[in-house]
């Protein structure tokens, strides 16, 4: 029987037409992996720091304990290792919110195994002010002194642990006498020592099962469009932060410019849609270049507030809240447009949107 | 061709984008430049520069006409107003070049220009998107440029509402400054003047806002006299404002305005205890309603002033305000009592001004049937929604379901079961036991949870439901008009049986024949009134339930009357007198004709005094059930009433009158204890009584439909107070009857009475 190459021809066609299903699977898998990786990069820097943070709050404990919980003799005795110490638990929440958590929070608010997270850590509110739509903080921490601090209180970062490392809390922190405070420099409080190890212990815990969720987080393209719908019309509450972070004596958002949150956050979304960025130029070029184009101006924006602000703090003032109001108003422009194309692209790739996800 | 025509098309250098997109960075950037301080001469050039590159792009002479020239940097307030003003026309070059590039079948570049364009919140976009997605033939018709431009008037007359919206709140917060203002109302302005071609295009009236001077604004702009002139000026300008609503849509927004004031308050006290937010859900739905109901104010202005042009003119500007300060209100967490009161200023200016009221008008059993299938449709097409992934839509159907529920239906059973009312309710919001509605779409559940949480909402309206119309049992309400036909009935034979007795023999004929006449005649205008109130009644049935209040305590008065003489002899005994002197000087008069008039006037007072009760009475009866069974009840009424006048006057039957009168008198207090549970729960229906429920109380239906009992402190306690005044009034009797017989042990009046008569009555 004689060879004949053209009989390869059907089982050619065939073979490119079945591995069309495989490649695009493959360019799939690709983009919602390297979505993965960077998370998981992110967060492990997070936990990192959640750890370091436990390190130093048992240091600074040591010494209060010490002074048998005589923080005026404390800080008579050690006052420059204690405010070093301040400094690094400081550097540690910088690290474990704004360079961590921030960098992920597109990713880990939008996605239903990992929302719990973002509730725990960033965004759940005292149980006073809680509804179905703002859900609570489900925050337990015990003090070494028997106190505990529960969902009454907010979410772990901006309701524990930057009040307390930042002295805005009354409750979380113990005013010094006139000499103590001369010898750190003028500052009149310090943490309170069972407060600052409760809560990085309880970070380092939460960290700890965080990294293992996003290690055993399987992505999937549906997931990631929906954590573009459901978190890119966030963006200008964002404004309303910065907004508290400047003008409102809450405590809240006082460690470092608000912006630094947008560009983290937004950020992160636009690592999602640049992974997703390939499918959709399969189907509609156009579409996928006016959200490219739009996830830019978002970014623009971010850098533009960036600039302003840094601007602002170099000559000793604050952004205007009319300037805040404009630049709020610009976000939300763009977060609107955005909405619904980004619901037509869902629908173009042929993606069923998860539901927003909560913290069940 | 299709090449030539990409050639011919400046997308296909995709440089518009960019060129697009400079400019409205460049508008972004340059205003916060102002707002800072650092705007300079470098701010302008780069203006007019990134001007001119997108004019370079532009196909039509319209949108080329509207690219500005200099930018001037002399003053902050007149850049931002230059600003403003290039944002506003951006758009409408962005529309302009769409519809050219839509005419000339260019369709990437129609898409382009389109998705260029700047959204509103939650805007539809799906139908000029469809149509574009056609060949290029059928793209180029003129059904599609009037589709796109009307899309994009309505996108651009919601963002200047909202534009609007953003300024006055941000000037009644303080936070304004000049330049900010200048901008924005600039803005405003432009976006709002719609250039000729795309309305001519949208098929609708050119607007005149060109005419439209600036306000002329000064700080501080929190001022009361600086945001009423701002509110003059919305007004203005909204009037020039294209109307594209229907006349459904204008229906429906307004029933919707009406509902959410009637709601508001009714969430603050759900939400807010002791000046303390003690559930956020509600509050902030009181908040959010009140805010939608202020944007629904604006987007009907245009209509209001084209339909009802007076009260738009002397009551829109106060509706407003009210509005405004309601919000406040909320905000600051003010009293229970001082929303109330605002929101029934609100609820009155819209209902009596406006015409417009949170409950629909006629037959109230018509009306729940139809609210529920209103519920029912919207929360299936929420649930539709919500699966299909538009979370947005589903909420927003929800709280038609939930304020169509709340408006008609809750309200009607929160008097009779309390319990199911809020369960329901809960259902809508957050849930009890299970998660309501609400609660599952904030957090998007999986469809099953989802579905689940319809149902339950669901079943619970259809409780409801059952529960409206066990109230309104026919069986019931026929029963009632037996029964007081058969009493009144009774009452009325009894006497002219007494009358009759008195007038025996040939010598008599003619007094009993003009006696019965007047009986006859008595029952004809019974007749008469019973339609003469019937059509009152239905004249007036718009006011609902109201109506059936005022009419419950008619029917309570009656009843009042009624049992009033199974205790007071007196009240038997002196009209039955009355009746007999009247009957007397009837045959002592000479004159036939007075005689005859007299006559008849015995057996007309005789039949229609307790006619007259009895219609008046079926009228509260028609209200609260139907006229079917009313009927039904009456033609009881009179066969019954039929045989016992034959037997005692035809065939001079000696019946035990005074234990009929007896029974048939204790039926009428047990109805009269019903009635007066009714009237209550009317009244707490129309709002006119508090419900104060009584938490873990369930009673069956049927305690409210045979006892009035339903279960509320009001509910509970005021219809017993009916069997209270009876028996009080009984035991007076009784004990001022004693002392008078021991005072006087021979003389008693009552027994000159009837008995004297010879009568075979023996009351």
């Amino acid at each position: 029987m004689k060879f004949k190459p053209t009989a390869l021809k059907p089982l050619l066609v065939w073979g490119l037409l079945l591995s069309i299903p495989y490649f695009t699977h493959a360019e799939e898998t690709q983009g919602v992996g390297a979505i993965k990786g960077y998370l998981l990069t992110q967060v492990t820097k997070m936990n990192a720091a959640a750890h370091d943070y436990v390190t130093n709050a048992e240091a600074y404990s040591q010494i209060i304990d010490a002074n048998s919980g005589d923080y005026n003799k404390a800080a008579l005795s050690q006052g420059p290792a204690l405010l070093s110490l301040v400094a690094k638990m400081q550097a540690d929440y910088r690290n474990l919110h704004m360079n961590g958590y921030e960098t992920v929070e597109g990713i880990a608010a939008g996605v239903k195994e990992l929302v719990q997270y973002d509730i725990y850590f960033d965004s759940g509110v005292p149980h006073a002010e809680a509804s179905t739509d703002t859900p609570s903080a489900p925050i337990d921490l015990k003090t070494a002194s028997g106190e505990t601090i529960d969902n009454q209180e907010g979410n772990l970062f901006h309701y524990v642990i930057e009040p307390t490392l930042w002295g805005a809390k009354s409750d979380f922190v113990k005013k010094i006498d006139h000499e103590a405070a001369q010898k750190l420099g003028g500052i009149n409080v310090l943490p309170r020592a069972d407060v600052v190890l409760a809560s990085a212990k309880d970070s380092a815990v939460h960290a700890d099962r965080f990294l293992a969720s996003c290690q055993n987080w399987q992505p999937t393209l549906d997931e990631c469009v929906g954590a573009l719908v459901w978190m890119t019309p966030t963006f200008n509450t964002y404004y309303d932060d910065l907004r508290d972070s400047l003008y409102s004596p809450t405590g809240k958002y006082i460690s470092e410019s608000r912006v630094l949150d947008m560009r983290g956050i937004m950020g992160s979304l636009r690592l999602v849609y640049d992974a997703i960025r390939p499918q959709l130029e399969q189907k509609d070029p156009a579409l996928a270049a006016q959200l490219s184009s739009e996830y830019d101006g978002i970014m623009r924006h971010v850098d533009e507030t960036d600039r302003r602000d840094k601007a602002a703090r170099a000559a000793h003032k604050k952004l205007s809240q009319v300037e805040i109001e404009e630049m709020a108003e610009q976000a939300k422009t763009m977060s609107d447009q955005l909405a619904p194309q980004l619901e037509q692209a869902a629908a173009i790739l042929g993606l069923k949107l998860p539901p927003k996800p909560f913290l069940a | 061709m299709f090449a030539l025509g990409l050639f011919a098309n400046p997308f296909a250098s995709a440089a518009v984008v960019g060129d697009f997109h400079q400019v409205q960075d460049q508008l972004d950037s340059s205003i916060l430049d102002v707002y800072d301080g650092t705007a300079s001469a470098q701010t302008t050039q780069n203006l007019a520069h990134s001007w001119q590159a997108l004019r370079a792009d532009l196909l039509d002479p319209a949108a080329q006409a509207l690219v500005p020239g200099n930018f001037s940097s002399s003053s902050p307030e007149e850049l931002a107003g230059q600003i403003g003003a290039s944002r506003g026309a951006l758009q409408q070059v962005a529309a302009l070049e769409m519809l050219a590039n839509q005419r000339a079948g260019h369709v990437t570049a129609a898409q382009a220009w389109r998705d260029l364009v700047t959204l509103p919140k939650f805007a539809n976009a799906d139908e000029g998107g469809l149509l574009l997605q056609q060949p290029a033939e059928q793209v180029r018709q003129p059904g599609v440029t009037q589709t796109l431009a009307r899309e994009y008037v309505g996108w651009q007359v919601t963002r200047t509402r909202q534009l609007l919206d953003a300024l006055q709140r941000t000037m009644a917060s303080g936070q304004a400054n000049a330049a900010y203002v200048s901008a924005k109302l600039a803005e405003i302005r432009t976006l709002a003047q719609f250039p000729a071609p795309l309305m001519q295009a949208a098929g609708v009236k050119v607007s005149a806002v060109s005419g439209l001077a600036l306000p002329d604004l000064t700080a501080p702009y929190e001022a009361p006299v600086t945001t009423a002139s701002l509110s003059a000026w919305r007004d203005k300008l909204e009037a020039t404002l294209p109307n594209l609503l229907s006349p459904t849509d204008v229906t429906r927004l307004q029933r919707l305005l009406a509902r959410f004031v009637d709601v508001i308050p009714k969430e603050y006290r759900n939400g807010v205890q002791d000046s303390q937010v003690v559930i956020p859900l509600e509050y902030k739905e009181a908040i959010q309603f009140t805010q939608q109901a202020q944007s629904l104010v604006n987007e009907l202005a245009p209509v209001w002033r084209r339909d009802q042009h007076d009260a738009f003119e002397k009551y829109h500007g106060e509706l407003m305000e009210k509005l405004a300060v309601l919000e406040k209100q909320i905000e600051q967490v003010q009293d229970l009592a001082v929303i109330e009161h605002s929101a029934g200023d609100i609820g009155s200016i819209l209902e009596n001004r406006f015409g417009l009221s949170a409950r629909r008008a006629g037959d109230k059993g018509q009306i729940i049937e139809e609210t529920a299938l209103d519920v029912r449709d919207s929360l299936n097409n929420s649930l539709a929604a919500a699966r299909a992934g538009h979370w947005q839509e589903a909420e927003s159907l929800r709280l038609d379901a939930y304020t169509a529920f709340d408006s008609e239906i809750e309200i009607r059973v929160m008097p009779r079961n309390p319990s199911l009312a809020t369960h329901t309710e809960r259902s809508f919001l957050d849930g009890q036991e299970e998660p309501g509605i609400k609660a599952l779409l904030d957090r998007g559940a999986p469809i099953d949870e989802l579905t689940a949480g319809y149902e339950r909402a669901l079943k619970n309206l259809d409780g409801c439901v059952a529960l409206l119309k066990v109230s309104v049992s026919p069986a019931t309400i026929g029963f009632t008009a037996f029964t007081i036909l058969a009493r009144e009935g009774l009452e009325a034979i009894v006497i002219l049986a007494a009358l009759l007795a008195g007038l025996r023999g040939a010598e008599n004929l003619r007094t009993r024949r003009g006696i019965v006449q007047g009986a006859l005649l008595g029952l004809a205008v019974s007749a008469l009134t019973f339609w003469l109130s019937q059509t009152l009644v239905r004249s007036l049935i718009r006011y609902g339930e109201k109506l059936e209040a005022v009419v419950s305590v008619l029917a309570v008065i009656i009843l009042l009357m009624v049992t009033n003489w199974v205790f007071h002899k007196m009240y038997w005994v002196g009209w039955n007198a009355r009746l007999r002197d009247l009957s007397k000087t009837a045959k002592e008069v000479r004159a036939p004709v007075w005689e005859l008039f007299a006559l008849l006037g015995v057996g007309f007072l005789t039949v229609y005094r307790e006619g007259f009760e009895t219609t008046i009475f079926m009228q509260s009866l028609i209200l609260e059930g139907s006229t079917a069974s009313v009927l039904l009840g009456v033609l009881g009424g009179f066969l019954f009433i039929g045989a016992i006048g034959t037997l005692i006057i035809v065939f001079g039957a000696k019946l035990p009158y005074r234990k009929l009168l007896v029974v048939t008198g204790l039926l009428v207090v047990s109805i009269m204890v019903t009635f007066l549970g009714s009237a209550v729960r009317l009244f707490q229906t129309v709002g006119w009584l508090p419900v104060h429920p009584l938490p873990g109380l369930n009673l069956p239906n049927w305690v409210g439909v045979w006892f009035g009992l339903y279960p509320s402190w009001e509910g509970l306690l005021i219809p017993p107070l009916a069997l209270v005044y009876v028996g009080g009034a009984w035991l007076y009797l009784k004990l001022t009857s004693r002392r008078a017989q021991e005072k006087a042990p021979l003389a008693s009046a009552a027994k000159t009475s009837v008995s004297s008569t010879k009568s075979p009555v023996s009351v």
